[in-house]
């Protein structure tokens, strides 16, 4: 799995580039423009992800560019134009996702990791890690073959989990990944808990090992390692 | 009380006395006259008199002056050569009525003898002259008066004209809305510097009005790149496995106050969204559709802090708003009543076919309906809370052209959403 990751400020590159990397992509980067353009033309990437401001352009006009040279590449706009004008015009031109700044690097790994699969399986993967099974785009999930009965929030966090697996991610990132904007303006994260709890009883009924992890007062940890 | 009213009375305030004074001097002034023009003429009939009664006798005397104008009687007295004249009145006989007259008494001293006379003139004719001159003159000012005031009417109503077009514009000013404000057509002078300083002022408002809302909106934007870099730096963090306990706090505590500044600047990013107008397209809403999508959003928030949440739906209301920005107020005003809540507590909301109202149980009595919807003046010092929420509510719905009413009765906090009037 390729990505390009075509982000002006380098501090943020670096943390793009270390996060995923993790995640076993290789990683290509580009500073500006015309950097980006070059590497597009040069070599094909199974997601690229695109600010719109660059220095010495628009990131638009880039999409439009990978949009005909590579369209079976995923595009994931990632902009500090907290704009829904941005989004609109993003997607309308091609665009698969678009993640306005700031963002969860969990939430991000969790989008690339849904847009490869609708790219590359046609929505017919499967997830498998240990015991667990999951159909995606079925939202059906699965443990030791017997069918896990859970409620639209509590597979989402399962996905969420599962796209993070072995990572903390964070409590904001989770109600964040649950309730979008819903998740702003919250004076307590509380009911993730009980989200969590809910999902890790009835995975445990099934006979699943019990992965989900809290990492004090951070977040949660879903450990396939132990 | 209008300009133009305040100066015609105080005109008609001056000018009543003023009439007055001056029909009392005419007055004086003619009757004196008068008086003189008689006393004159009683004086040369006395010396006619006088003449005549040295070579007549007294009763050829009395009888050519028969007529009661001319008492002569005779004295044994040596009277003075005095001559006193004074008003009367003389019972008229025919009409039996007191008529005024004027009176000279005196003594003519002649060989024959002496005289007391009393010489009488009525004053009849000088006192309806005296009334016609008085209530002509009184007629003429008063005319004087009407037509000064329909002059000083006139000429003020063109004078202030300027005047009242600069006001006319200043009192409809809107400083994000007016354009630009066009210089007019003015001739006199004070009017023009009043409204050449208005215009610097406005332009200088409104400039100054724009920085600051640039300002923000930059200052805002600015902040997400390194904001984003530390989220990012952040996550990286809270993945290694070599942090202490101790340092988890700290991680933690970083984490909340990037999470609170993060929602901060996300709020103000919004705020100067919605005064630049950058929500354009508006669609039809139906409010219930909304509204029950942000209770499921939040009915689990709701729960663990043990609220309920109860609608009642009696007719539905479409509305043709932008949706994004009518979502963002029905999610500020719903979070704001769970949050201020206590356990146990409720919520509830009511959607008629044009009003939606959400209120809630708090432990804070009424809130300052003046304080409420300003920015950053949260009053219940909750933690977590920066008191944006509601002012982004507000900006909202008049963003809308609709409006937003607080209401506190029976322990309720009660936020109204309607049509604009």
């Amino acid at each position: 799995m390729k990505i390009l990751i075509i982000e002006d400020e380098p501090e943020l590159r670096k943390s793009l580039k270390m996060f995923l990397g993790q995640e076993g992509y290789s990683i290509e980067s580009a500073s500006n423009y015309s950097e980006a353009l070059d590497k597009i033309c040069a070599h094909t990437y199974d997601c690229t992800l695109v600010d719109i401001t660059l220095p010495d352009g628009n990131g638009i006009d880039l999409v439009k560019s990978i949009k005909t040279k590579q369209p079976q590449t995923g595009i994931i706009i990632i902009s500090a134009k907290n704009s829904l004008d941005d989004k609109l015009n993003g997607l309308d031109i091609g665009a698969d996702d678009y993640l306005p700044k700031p963002f969860h690097l969990a939430e991000l790994n969790a989008r690339i990791k849904a847009l490869i699969r609708r790219k590359n399986f046609d929505g017919k993967e499967t997830i498998e890690i240990n015991e667990v099974r999951i159909l995606p785009l079925k939202r059906l999930a699965f443990i030791n073959d017997q069918p896990l009965i859970l409620t639209g929030k509590e597979f989402d966090l399962l996905l969420y989990f599962l796209a993070n697996k072995n990572r903390v991610v964070s409590k904001y990132s989770v109600a964040e990944h649950l309730m979008g904007d819903f998740a702003e303006r919250l004076d307590s994260f509380d009911f993730i808990y009980a989200h969590i709890k809910n999902l890790r009883k009835k995975m445990m009924a099934l006979g699943a090992t019990d992965y989900i992890k809290n990492v004090y007062g951070i977040g949660y940890n879903f450990n396939t390692e132990i | 009380m209008k300009l133009l009213t305040k100066t015609s009375i105080s005109y008609v305030l001056v000018a009543i006395p003023l009439m007055l004074l001056a029909g009392y001097l005419t007055y004086y002034i003619i009757n004196n006259e008068t008086d003189q023009n008689i006393d004159e003429l009683l004086l040369i009939r006395k010396h006619k008199l006088e003449q005549y009664l040295k070579t007549h006798s007294l009763d050829v005397a009395n009888y050519l002056h028969f007529d009661n104008e001319i008492i002569i009687q005779p004295t044994v007295e040596n009277g003075t050569q005095a001559l006193i004249y004074s008003d009367t009145l003389v019972l008229e006989e025919q009409e039996n009525e007191l008529e005024p007259y004027r009176k000279l008494y005196t003594f003519i001293n002649t060989p024959h003898g002496s005289y007391e006379v009393k010489i009488l003139r009525s004053k009849l004719e000088q006192d309806e002259l005296l009334f016609g001159i008085f209530s002509g003159l009184i007629v003429l000012l008063f005319f004087l008066i009407i037509v000064l005031l329909i002059i000083n009417w006139i000429v003020a109503r063109t004078l202030w004209r300027p005047f009242y077009s600069i006001l006319n514009r200043l009192t409809q000013f809107r400083i994000d809305k007016t354009e630009v404000y066009p210089v007019t057509n003015i001739t006199t002078s004070e009017f023009r510097i009043l409204d050449e300083t208005i215009n610097k002022m406005i332009a200088k408002m409104q400039s100054d009005f724009r920085n600051q809302k640039e300002f923000v909106s930059n200052a805002s934007h600015e902040l997400l790149t390194p904001i984003a870099v530390m989220q990012s730096k952040m996550e990286l963090l809270i993945q290694s496995p070599k942090l202490a306990e101790e340092e988890m706090e700290l991680v933690q505590a970083l984490g909340n106050s990037l999470n609170q500044m993060t929602r901060l600047n996300n709020s103000l990013l919004l705020l100067s969204k919605i005064e630049n107008n950058q929500f354009i397209g508006k669609e039809d809403v139906l409010v219930e559709g909304l509204v029950s999508n942000a209770i499921e959003q939040l009915e689990e928030y709701a729960l663990n802090k043990n609220i309920l949440i109860t609608s009642s739906i009696s007719s539905s209301w479409n509305l043709l708003v932008n949706k994004d920005l009518f979502e963002i107020c029905i999610r500020n005003i719903l979070q704001n009543a769970i949050k201020h809540n206590y356990s146990g507590g409720r919520v509830n909301i009511t959607i008629t076919n044009n009003t939606l109202t959400i209120s809630n149980t708090s432990h804070a009595t009424a809130l300052d309906p003046n304080l409420l919807f300003k920015r950053f003046s949260s009053q219940t010092k909750q933690k977590d809370s920066h008191g944006l929420g509601l002012a982004i509510a507000y900006e909202i719905t008049a963003a809308c052209h609709l409006k937003l009413l607080y209401n506190y009765t029976e322990h309720l906090h009660e936020f109204k959403i309607s049509y604009k009037k």
